[in-house]
This record gives C-alpha cells, structure tokens and sequence, in this order.
C-alpha cells in the first residue's frame, strides 16, 4: 500500500501538491476527486483554493494564516482512509455535429484510421468519456477513454480560431473547446450546447468526475433546432446519475 | 448607491480593473486574474482606508487619461511616473482630494510599468464568480471583460464618505526597478517532477535572463541560456502555480502571472518567492533578470516580513486598535520613528490619539520607507 502513498511537497510559498502515483488512471483520480471533497468541507482558514488534476491536487493557502506544518497535518488527516472508490457519477449527454462544415477534419481522421467516416463517428460516441479535470482554460475538460483506432497526430500549423464546441481529437485524446481560442487539433464535430458561461451557476457544463456521453445528431436541422433552444435559455439537458461499481 | 467617478478620455495602453483575484473556480479552468502586483495594489486601498478587496484599475506601460464626474479621494501605486491633475504634477503613495471636472493623466513610466489608481470605496464592476476582476482572455469580468475603453463611464462601489478620515503617505513607496541594474529574484527550486540535472538547475541561477517583449499578464517569457530537460518538457497537467518558472521544451523559462491557465502540461524547475512576483511583474521588457535560491523557511519569514509592513499599515490607517503595535520580529525589518530612534522592543506600543500626527520610518531590505499619519478633516 505504501507506493500508493501520495507525495506531499511545497511548489511555491503558498501552494502545497499533493502527488497520486504519476499515470492517468481512474482508480488513482478518484483519490483526487475524494480528496478534493473532503477539502473542500474542510473549514479550516487559510487554504484558499484548490486544483484537482490527473493525479494531484495543488492547494493555495496563506500562510499567513495557516502554516505549512498545520496544512500538512490536515492534508495527512484528510489521507487516512481515502478511499480510491468511485462515487456516483453523472452522465451527460453532449449532441454533436459530426462532419460537415463543423468537422471538417473528419474525413482526414477516417483516412488516417483506414475507416469509413461513419465507422469514426461510431467509435467516438461510443464509450462514456471520463472528466479527469478541468483546466488550462475556464470549462475546458481532460477526457479520458477514447479508442485508439481514430487517434490522428494534431495539425502541425495551428488554426488560429477555433469555434467555441468544436469537438476534436489529438493524438490518443479527444476534447471539447469551450471557447472560441487559437488549437491544432483535428475538428471532427460540433455541439450546439454552451459549456461555458460565466453567467450561469455553475458556470461550468460539465464538472470534473464527470461522464461524457456523444450523442451524434442527424442533421444540421437538428443541430440548430437545440441551438434555438440552448439560445432561449430552453434547452433540457440530459444528465443521469450513474452508480460506478 | 453607485456614482459616476471617471470618463475614460484616454484608455492607456492596457488599463482593466482588478480586485485582489477570482478564487474557488481553478477547479473548472477559471485563471485567479487579479494584479500583477499584489504590493502595490494593497498599499493603494490601503492608504484610502479601503477593505483590501477594493477593486483598482491597473495601467501597464502608459496609463488612461481620466475625467472626475464626482469629487473623491484616489491614491496612486506601483511604478515610479509623472502623473498630473489639471497638468499640475501629483505626488504617488498618499491620497489624494480629486474635484469634479479635474483630469488625471499619466506620462510614460521611469521605473517600474504598472500602477494602481484606488478611488475611496472601490471602482464598481459586477461581482462574476464573486471577483470584479478582468480576464482578458476569457473576456469577462471588469469593465464588460476588456480593458477600459474611450468613452467608458466607471462608477465607485459605495457613497463616498469622506468623514473622519485618516490621511496617510507611504511616501518613496518602491523605487525598486532601477532600470539598469539586473532584477535579482529569490527562487525556491522545486523540480517536483526530476526533470532537471544538477547542473540545469545551477545554469539557472548562474546565468542573467531578460524579459521577452512577448510578455503579459499571463506569462513572463524570458531570454537566456537554455534550461535543458534530461529527457522532455512533458508532464502529466497539474495546477499552476503563480510565479511558477515553467521550462517548455525550448528551454526558455516562462514564469506564470496572474492570468496564469490553471493547469499545465511542462515541467517546472520552481517558483518565484511571493514577495518577489510584484518586483517582476514592475520590470519591463529587456530588463535583465537573476535568480538566487531560497529555502522554503527563508521565503516564509519574508512573506511574513511584507505581510507585517502591509498589517502594521493597515492598522494605523483604520486607527482601530488605541493602541499600535509595532511588530518587529526579524533583523531585516526595523522600525525607527522620525527622529531616528529605533523601536525595537516587539511589545512596544504607542498611543494613538485623534489629532496626532505620527510619523514613521521603515527600513526594509536596505531601503527606508517612510509612513506618515495624521488625522485628515
């Protein structure tokens, strides 16, 4: 059990990692989803914010206020006894454009994979995508659990815009972009739904511990019949809870 | 209730409001924001007896040209400039009394490239993810998410209550960019992922870097010998931490401000000291930089150091307590009275009655600050 202890180390004055085991695994980001929890209830003064990762949290605090030995003890206290069992998750359905003027690196992933276009949009919506963290930009989700028979290397010339819900792949990953921003990765598709909003509460879609389920659509008609309703503040998204064994 | 403030005749070069920063929305990718330099930007609500969390403006480079819609009182920070009312030079670190139909404005920087104007009770912006602070690249927050724009109205947060009012001057608040000499920062080495030989790690602080022109409230980016991995740049994405001197593939360090994405998948070699991001976030492009390595202990006595200099101006300010304590824990960090006469005693005391005027100076790493208290009616 001892190598699955974390490592406990000051990055900075005032931020505190604490290090799972270094590989993406669900098991070891449940911990830091636990974790997170119970330090995030934790009233303690002091800890200012936190960042849950792959495998590590990065806990801000002041130390002002709350020494690096008291935080230590707490983080140890908060470590006995974390589980690494999955707790309930939600399931949410994202419907995507798949093809078309939305995804027009489609046809190049088919290509790449030796796949008919359908046969990757198969692939794709398959699994339910786990939500490893959120980061690097407000609401961009690290999905886990895509099939490596559409993996496709990123565009060595980065496009300089990107549509905000453009689905995409690099390499053996897949993700969504939130918000319209400069990337190199190859667009198969597009969701009409809004993932980031700083005017909702959350203003987060999609949180971190979540499932990613791709619903592909029929159309375009269909796309912008949802994209009527998420502009009309109508739109009902499908969220289920699932019990992870 | 809100009141006009300022009409922006002039936007400056990049001029957005800040308060002290977004926090408890890293989780889902939502940057801190926030000032540059944290020092400054308190010393400036400081000084008008504001809660720390008063939103500011903050100029880079060359600050806005400003009309009063409203008298108030406002206090200016940070970098060393000529900054004028009605074309009549002001004085920086000390309130002031601005009149309705008075223009403030900036000339270029001498030292040092960004200031903080405070106006009594905070400019007013809304509270989104519970911070008025502007992020750029998200485009939210501040003034409509931008920076202030030609013609943009800004309001303060509170009615301006000028009664019983403490003036204070926290006069040669920082003169610490000489433009000429190399910036020494203290760094704690972290390497928490064994990226780096022994002897990447020593290059770093062996060698003078300067700041790249490609610089913002993101990220420094800095020239200089490259900072070679053992193998690559890549880790698995973790927290971001601010001031963290990340090492890319290339292997010229970039080291992480306020605007600083969450997450982050190149490795880091460690991370400026807290009390040292404000002196880098003030020194301009080309300005030479050094490191030299602290341990976590020593950066936290310093941390506490500033916190003490902030703490005892504040309470002085509020004039709270009757009577003021003056801290003094560390060599570094003496406190003498006008006259010279060093108070040392850490449970030494001073009273503090209306109508008295107390002066101060405060040595601090070498440099003497003095701080000025009086009774303002």
């Amino acid at each position: 059990m001892n190598e699955d202890l974390p490592i406990i180390e000051s990055t900075s004055d005032c931020f505190i990692s604490v290090r799972f085991r270094d590989e993406i695994k669900i098991e070891i980001n449940n911990k830091v989803h636990n974790l997170f929890k119970l330090l995030s209830n934790d009233s303690t003064i002091g800890i200012q914010d936190l960042i849950p990762s792959y495998n590590s949290i990065l806990i801000q605090y002041n130390p002002a206020e709350l020494s690096v030995s008291h935080l230590n003890q707490l983080i140890e206290k908060h470590l006995s006894g974390l589980s690494n069992a999955g707790s309930q998750k939600t399931v949410i359905d994202i419907p995507v454009l798949y093809g078309n003027k939305y995804g027009r690196d489609l046809d190049y992933v088919a290509e790449h994979n030796n796949l008919t276009t359908d046969k990757v949009i198969e692939i794709h919506s398959n699994p339910k995508y786990l939500v490893y963290m959120l980061g690097f930009t407000p609401g961009f989700p690290y999905l886990g659990g895509m099939d490596e028979s559409i993996s496709t290397p990123r565009l060595t010339t980065p496009r300089t815009i990107i549509p905000s819900g453009s689905v995409g792949i690099a390499d053996k990953q897949t993700g969504i972009y939130p918000s319209e921003s400069p990337g190199g990765w190859r667009i198969i598709g597009k969701t009409p739904l809004i993932l980031f909003n700083y005017k909702q509460d959350p203003p987060s879609f999609i949180m971190p511990g979540d499932l990613i389920h791709f619903v592909p659509l029929e159309s375009m008609k269909e796309y912008e019949s949802i994209s009527e309703l998420v502009r009309s503040n109508k739109f009902k998204p499908n969220k289920n809870i699932q019990n992870e064994n | 209730m809100k009141t006009e403030i300022f009409e922006i005749n002039e936007p400056g070069i990049q001029s957005t409001i800040q308060d002290l920063g977004r926090y408890g929305f890293q989780n889902i990718g939502v940057p801190v924001s926030g000032p540059m330099d944290m020092f400054s930007f308190k010393i400036a609500n400081i000084l008008l007896n504001n809660p720390l969390d008063c939103a500011c403006i903050e100029t880079t480079f060359l600050g806005p040209k400003l009309t009063a819609l409203n008298d108030t009182l406002i206090a200016i920070t940070g970098a060393k400039i000529e900054a004028t009312i009605n074309d009549e030079e002001i004085e920086l670190w000390k309130p002031l009394e601005i009149s309705k139909g008075d223009v403030l404005s900036f000339g270029s920087p001498i030292e040092g490239i960004i200031n903080y104007v405070a106006i009594k009770g905070g400019f007013e912006a809304p509270l989104i993810m519970d911070s008025r602070s502007t992020y750029l690249t998200g485009k939210f927050g501040g003034q409509g998410g931008s920076t202030l724009k030609t013609g943009d109205i800004i309001h303060n947060n509170m009615p301006s209550n000028l009664n019983n009012f403490v003036k204070t001057t926290f006069s040669d608040g920082f003169d610490y960019i000489n433009p000429h000499d190399p910036l020494e920062l203290r760094i704690l080495i972290t390497d928490v992922s064994n990226k780096f030989s022994r002897e990447s790690i020593a290059r770093l602080w062996e060698s003078t870097y300067t700041i790249s022109s490609s610089s913002n409230r993101i990220g420094y980016r800095l020239n200089g010998p490259n900072i070679k991995h053992i193998v690559d740049a890549d880790i698995i994405s973790s927290g971001n931490e601010f001031g963290a001197i990340q090492i890319p593939g290339d292997g010229q360090p970039i080291i992480l401000m306020a605007d600083r994405g969450t997450t982050g998948g190149y490795s880091k070699i460690g991370s400026v000291i807290t009390t040292d991001i404000p002196k880098l976030a003030q020194a301009a492009p080309n300005h030479k930089i050094t490191f030299r390595p602290v341990s976590l202990n020593e950066a936290h006595d310093i941390f506490f150091n500033n916190e003490t200099i902030l703490k005892s101006l504040a309470s002085k300010v509020t004039g709270q307590d009757k009577n003021i304590r003056v801290i003094y824990e560390d060599e570094d960090y003496e406190i003498s009275d006008i006259n010279g006469k060093k108070i040392t005693d850490s449970n030494k005391t001073k009273e503090y009655s209306e109508g008295d005027s107390q002066k101060y100076k405060i040595e601090y790493q070498g440099k003497t600050y003095e701080l000025n208290i009086e009774i303002y009616r």
